[in-house]
Order: C-alpha cells, then structure tokens, then sequence
C-alpha cells in the first residue's frame, strides 16, 4: 500500500475537489511523466494514480496522494535546510513566482499568484511570437498591439486579467493547454465553451516553445521543478475553471457574466431577476 | 545581487566577456570579504585587515590589491591569485567563485540531498552507473533525473519550419549541457584520487558516487542562454 503524504491545504486540495476527471487526467501525467515515472515518485503512488486515472475513476484518496505528492516534489524544489518535505502549495507557488521574477506580493491570492506566473510564462512565448501574432494574441484579450509595443500591451493585459474574470480564465485555458501539449504531449479536453476552443489551439505553439526555455532562463533547471511549474500552471487552469463554473452564464449565448449583471456582456440578452 | 553585480549584468555582452567580468568582479569582493575578518585575533571581535597589511602578508604590490579592490584587476596571473589565496588562507578557487556559481552549488547540494540522496535505490544506482562507465555516469543520471536532454515537442499544426529553428536551438543548448555535465563530472571524479590515497575502498565508492552525482546536477544547470 502506498503512503499518503497530503498535508492539511485547502488552497490546493478545494481545486482538485471541484476538478473533472480529464484534468485531474492531465495533472497526474505530468506528475508520472506520462506513466514513465520521476525519481522521488513513489512507485505505489504512480500505479495507484495511473489506474485511477485509466479507470476514469479519480477519487478521493486519489486527491490526496496528488496533493501530497505536488507537496513533495514542492519541498524538494525549494532550497531549504531541512531535508526535503512536502510544503504547502503557496510557498510552491511563491517560490516558482520568485524564480520568474513575476510581480507578486506572497499575501495575495494564490489564484492571484498563479495569474502573475501565467503572465511571466506568457511574456517569455512573446518572443516567439511574430508581429501579427502578437496582434491577434493581445486582440483576443481586447489589448490593442502596436509593433514593438509588447512591454506596455503585457501591462494593459495584466489590468484587463486582474478585472475580468473571463480573461483570467482565458488565459489560464491558453497557457494550461499549450503546456500541456509541450509537457505531456497532448492538450487539455474542453468542453462545450466553443468560443474559446477556436481561439486556445491558435497559440499552442509559442507558449509551449517558450516552456523549454523557462528552464534554463530562470534558474528552474531542478528535477522537481519540472513537475511543480507545469501542475502550477494546470492547477492555475483548474482553479480559473471552478471559479468560471460559479459564475452565471447567459442562456442566450452560452457567454459567461458577472454576478451582480443584468445584461449579457456579450450579446445583450436581459436576464431574468 | 548586489548593485554592482546588476549594473555588471546589465550591460549585453558576449558570453566570454561576461564571464571575465564576472569572475573579476567575484575576485574583488571575495577578496574584500575576506579582507573585512582577516585581521581578527580572538573569537569575539573581528577585524579588518588593511591593505598595507595585505601587502606585507602576501607580498604583493599594493596597486595590484588597490586594483582587485575596485574590482578592475586587469589580468592577474595564477601566481598572484595563489599568492593572495595563501595570505587570506582559502582556496584561489574559492577567490574566484561569483554568486551564480554558488547558487548553482547550493541548488546542486539541495537536489542531491532531497533526491537523490533521499532513494536508496537510486543511490545505488549511481553507484552501478559509475562501475560500468565513469565518463558517462554523471550524464546518465542528469537523464534520470530529466534534467537532460530538454526536448521540444513537434507541433500537430505543421509550422515545422520555426520548429526546426527551435530543434536547432534546443539542441545547442543539450550539447552545451552534455559538454557540462561531462567535463564537471570527469573533474569532480579526478578530485577523487587526492581522497583515494587515505581513504579505504568502501569510502573512496562512496566519494566517488556523491562527486558524480554533485557534479552531474551542477553541470546539468548551466545557463545556456
């Protein structure tokens, strides 16, 4: 019987409760390294997560070995006196900010910290990135993009991120997807939200390019970390999806509002009180 | 990151003269460092040590000591290194370390304890990579430990031609590494037979294993930009 090394941690254990199967799928692939399995990866742990996650059947025991292990590989990233063990997911989460010199306060919401690592990996797959690819990335978050412009349109996206939910969870869905793609070698399965669909595969390319280079251009080239920044990033993708399904949607137009709305942000639909 | 150390960062330029900055720059405040405690004579108190002083102890030209302090050394010669090494009573190696050469010690340090040395399979395993080949043992665990090769996934979307542009470039950077990871693990390897001399064969297997492994993580985190 494999050992459960879960810690008490609500900030990371709540997304991984409220996770479909398919991206509880994604996660436990990146932790086994597809089935092909990591040095400090428990063997009983890897094939227990891998069954359940064949079996579709991902339940709660299964939770807490993730956790636990995201914890572990966590502990065993971060420079640390102490031998390595497993350490709650915002300390994970400011230690990988910290290494991507994002723009973070360790106070802040870990959902907040998780848009600002987004942000950094997204500013490294700028550079592979043409002009007018540029353009249409910004575009999609209502950013305009002037050649050479990248600088001041990463801050007004970082402005548009912070207040609109649906653009964090954009975000969130581009980068998971491509990183996914890069990582484990296939991309997330997304539901029935077609607008988004058509636009997430269309930058798949640069931001998993630019995973490869994260690596050595700041300071990541630990074993371990090649297991927390990407769960960061799908954890980041879970989290943004839970916090989605929250919000009501226009039965008009399938198109997601804010709480307190009384018309669609989309197509205008009133909603009934 | 000191100011200074960033205004050095700052400037773009070419890797070796970079690197040369660098290590200049660690020599003069190494060398101030240790300058601050060397004059201390109990354990409570500790007191710098002038340059005149300096220059008594290591015989020295005071201007070459002004210059290493305002980290402009021009070019000194193995001979001058060894001599102030030897007055402040550490390694020359030690002298020309620079921040980033020590972070990557301790994050090798790090790994090593947490995952390697933390499974006791591996670390046996090390072991059996070193008794079948020395050369390549380091590198096979930077395998293992999928700290090498980086690979870089081919797109389902047919932009092949930026892909290979990319290949290309991954591949420079997994040359560089391997090339790190073999040269760091032959010489940490070498440092053994200084070991093996007053050490039992047990003790020499296991030096052998932690250097590989030491080395094998701290050439394996290159920068390779």
């Amino acid at each position: 019987m494999s050992s459960i090394n879960y810690r008490e941690d609500q900030e990371l254990f709540s997304v991984l409760e409220m996770a479909s199967q398919e991206d509880l799928g994604v996660l436990i692939d990146i932790i086994t390294d597809n089935g092909k399995g990591r040095v400090a990866l428990d063997d009983g742990v890897m094939s227990a997560l891998l069954a359940a996650k064949n079996a579709g059947a991902v339940q709660n025991m299964h939770l807490l070995m993730i956790a636990g292990e995201i914890q572990l590989f966590g502990g065993n990233s971060i420079i640390n006196l102490f031998r390595g063990k497993g350490v709650a997911y915002r300390e994970i989460i400011c230690d990988v900010a910290d290494h991507l010199k994002a723009n973070f306060y360790d106070n802040q919401d870990v959902a907040v910290i998780e848009s600002d690592i987004l942000m950094k990996v997204l500013e490294k797959s700028l550079e592979q990135m043409s002009e007018e690819e540029k353009k249409n990335f910004f575009a999609e978050f209502g950013v305009n993009y002037s050649v050479g412009a990248g600088a001041a349109a990463i801050a007004a996206m970082q402005a548009v991120i912070r207040t609109n939910g649906f653009m964090a969870y954009k975000l969130a869905v581009i980068a998971a997807n491509a990183v996914a793609k890069a990582v484990i070698g296939r991309g997330l399965i997304l539901g029935t939200n077609a607008a988004i669909t058509r636009t997430v595969g269309a930058f798949a390319g640069p931001i998993g390019w630019a995973i490869t280079a994260i690596w050595s251009a700041f300071d990541l080239a630990a074993p371990a970390y090649r297991v927390t920044v990407p769960c960061t990033i799908q954890l980041a993708y879970m989290r943004q999806t839970a916090m989605m399904k929250k919000l009501p949607q226009c039965q008009n137009c399938l198109a997601p509002n804010d709480g307190d709305a009384v018309f669609c942000n989309k197509c205008g639909h009133k909603f009934s009180s | 990151m000191t100011q200074k150390e960033k205004n050095i960062n700052a400037i773009p330029n070419d890797p070796l003269d970079e690197l040369i900055k660098k290590t200049c720059f660690a020599l003069g405040s190494n060398m101030d460092k240790a300058l601050e405690v060397a004059a201390t004579e109990n354990d409570h108190e500790v007191k710098r040590m002038s340059h005149s002083a300096l220059e008594r102890k290591s015989t020295l030209a005071r201007t070459t000591i002004a210059k290493f302090a305002e980290n402009n050394a021009p070019n000194p010669d193995l001979k001058t290194i060894c001599k102030l090494a030897h007055a402040l009573n550490v390694p020359p190696a030690i002298l020309l370390m620079t921040g980033d050469d020590w972070r990557r010690l301790i994050r090798a340090i790090n790994d090593m304890q947490n995952t390697v040395q933390a499974d006791v399979k591996l670390s046996e395993h090390v072991k059996s990579l070193i008794k079948s080949d020395k050369a390549t043992a380091g590198l096979k665990l930077a395998r293992i430990l999928k700290m090498y090769p980086d690979k870089q996934e081919r797109p389902d979307d047919g932009d092949y031609q930026r892909w290979e542009n990319l290949e290309q470039d991954v591949n420079r950077r997994n040359n560089i590494k391997r090339q790190s990871v073999l040269a760091m693990t032959a010489i940490a390897q070498n440092v053994e037979t200084a070991v093996a001399e007053n050490g039992s064969t047990k003790t020499r297997e296991e030096y052998l294993a932690i250097l590989t492994t030491l080395a094998a993580i701290f050439g394996a985190s290159i920068h390779t930009n």
